[in-house]
C-alpha cells in the first residue's frame, strides 16, 4: 500500500507533470490540487470569456469544470496532459450555461416581462474559433513552461514577456536585485532553459 | 562569421544591437545558417505567443472557491494500492460482536460485514451452505444519494487464488448475489464511476 506523499513545497509541485499532480491529489494532497488548478486557471476562465459569457457565468463555468475534474480524478490519473480534456469540458459547460440563459430569456419574454425584439441578454455565446482555441492552448503551454522555471528565471521571463509596458534592463535589474551587466547572460541562460522545456511542444 | 551566441542572437532579434554589431549577424542569417534560423524562429514564435496572451486569471474568490472543493478527508483516509484501486476498510463484522444470549448457533451462521471506501459502502452477507461452500450477497451504496443511479450496473469481479471466480454487474439497486463459492479468502473488485474499489482478503467463511 502506497504511503501518503510527504508535504511538498509549491516549487517542487510546479515541476510535477499533470499525471503526477493527479496522483498526488488522489493521495489526499490539497497542495497538489491547488497546483493543478493554478496551472490551468487561465485556460478554464478565459474560454467562457472568449465565448462571450459574462464574468458571473464564467465563474460558474470555472466552478463546474473544477467539480468535474475533482470527480473524474481517478479516471484521468493516467493522462499525461489534461489540457485537451479541460478545453473540451470547459466548452461543453459554456454551451450548457449559454443554453440555460437562452431558455431563461425566452421564459422571461413569454411571461411578458421582456422585450422580444431585444437581443438575447446576457450576451449570446459564440463558438470558440479554432484559431482562438489553438492560441489559448499555445499560451497555456508557454505559461506552464515559464512556471516550471526556477524562481529567478521565472520572474525574469515574466517581466520580459508578460509585464505591461516595456521594462528597461535597468528596471528589471533593480526589481530582481541583479547587476545590470549580468542581465544579458542571465536572460540567455533562462531562455535556454525555457527552450529545453518547450522542446516539441511549441 | 561563426554563429553568434544565443545572447547575441536574442539581442539582435530584440533590436538591441547597434549597426556595427548587428550587421555581421544579419550577414550570417543571410548565409543560411539553419541552427541560427531555428533559434531565431523559436524566439520570435515565443515572443509572439506571449504578446498575444490576453488570457485572464479568474477573480481571487473564484479560485478560492474551487480550491475549497478539495476535501482532503475524502481522499487521505482512502488508501490506494499499487494498481490505483481504492482499498475498502472494514467497519463492521458481525463475528466480532458479542453473542446474544440464547440465540441458537445455527442463526449465527450468516456473517455480516460492512466495508467503506470513500463515499461508497459495501454491505455483505456470507451464508454457509455446507462445510465447504457459501453464498455471498451484497449491496453497494453511495452516501448522500437517495436513488441508486451511481450503484446500478457496476461491473464486479471476485478473485480467489489469483483466478477470477465470478464476474457480473450489480442490479438496479446495487445488489449482487454469488452462489456456490468455495470457502476461503477472495478479493472483491467493484468498478465504480469514481474508480476501482477493492475489498481485499474477504473471508468467505463463518469464522
Amino acid at each position: 500500500m502506497r504511503k501518503r506523499a510527504d508535504i511538498r513545497t509549491t516549487d517542487s509541485l510546479r515541476q510535477l507533470s499533470d499525471a503526477e499532480l493527479l496522483r498526488a491529489c488522489l493521495e489526499g494532497e490539497p497542495a497538489a490540487w491547488e497546483a493543478l488548478i493554478v496551472r490551468y486557471q487561465r485556460l478554464i476562465y478565459s474560454i467562457p470569456i472568449k465565448m462571450g459569457l459574462s464574468s458571473n457565468d464564467a465563474a460558474d463555468v470555472f466552478q463546474s469544470v473544477c467539480v468535474k475534474l475533482l470527480e473524474g480524478l481517478s479516471s484521468l490519473r493516467d493522462l499525461e496532459k489534461i489540457s485537451a480534456w479541460l478545453t473540451t469540458t470547459t466548452k461543453r459547460e459554456c454551451w450548457r450555461v449559454a443554453s440555460r440563459r437562452r431558455r431563461e430569456h425566452v421564459a422571461f419574454v413569454l411571461e411578458g416581462a421582456g422585450n422580444p425584439n431585444e437581443s438575447i441578454h446576457p450576451a449570446d455565446s459564440s463558438p470558440l474559433a479554432h484559431q482562438q482555441q489553438e492560441a489559448l492552448e499555445q499560451q497555456q503551454i508557454l505559461r506552464a513552461a515559464v512556471d516550471t522555471l526556477p524562481e529567478p528565471c521565472r520572474n525574469l521571463i515574466t517581466m520580459l514577456f508578460y509585464d505591461e509596458g516595456e521594462l528597461s534592463y535597468a528596471e528589471i535589474a533593480r526589481r530582481t536585485n541583479m547587476p545590470v551587466n549580468s542581465m544579458g547572460p542571465t536572460r540567455a541562460r533562462c531562455l535556454s532553459k525555457l527552450k529545453k522545456l518547450l522542446e516539441g511542444k511549441l | 562569421m561563426k554563429c553568434p551566441t544565443f545572447e547575441q542572437l536574442i539581442d539582435y532579434c530584440d533590436g538591441q544591437l547597434d549597426e556595427r554589431d548587428a550587421q555581421p549577424i544579419a550577414t550570417h542569417f543571410a548565409a543560411g545558417c539553419c541552427k541560427c534560423a531555428d533559434n531565431r524562429q523559436w524566439y520570435e514564435r515565443v515572443r509572439r505567443v506571449a504578446a498575444s496572451d490576453d488570457s485572464r486569471e479568474p477573480p481571487p474568490w473564484v479560485l478560492k472557491r474551487a480550491l475549497k472543493l478539495f476535501d482532503k478527508t475524502r481522499w487521505q483516509d482512502r488508501p490506494v494500492d499499487n494498481l490505483g484501486r481504492i482499498v475498502a476498510s472494514l467497519v463492521f463484522d458481525s463475528l466480532s460482536q458479542p453473542a446474544l444470549a440464547e440465540v441458537r448457533s445455527a442463526e449465527m451462521s450468516d456473517r455480516q460485514l460492512l466495508y467503506r471506501a470513500g463515499r461508497y459502502s459495501i454491505d455483505l452477507q456470507i451464508a454457509l451452505c455446507d462445510q465447504s461452500t457459501a453464498e455471498l450477497n451484497g449491496q453497494v451504496l453511495r452516501e448522500n444519494e437517495s436513488g441508486f443511479e451511481s450503484v446500478a450496473r457496476l461491473p464486479l469481479k471476485l478473485i480467489g487464488k489469483s483466478e477470477e471466480r465470478y464476474a457480473g454487474v450489480t442490479n438496479e439497486v446495487g445488489e449482487f448475489f454469488i452462489q456456490k463459492l468455495n470457502v476461503g479468502y477472495y478479493d472483491l473488485l467493484i468498478e465504480t464511476r469514481e474508480g476501482s474499489v477493492a475489498v481485499t482478503q474477504l473471508p468467505v467463511k463463518s469464522s
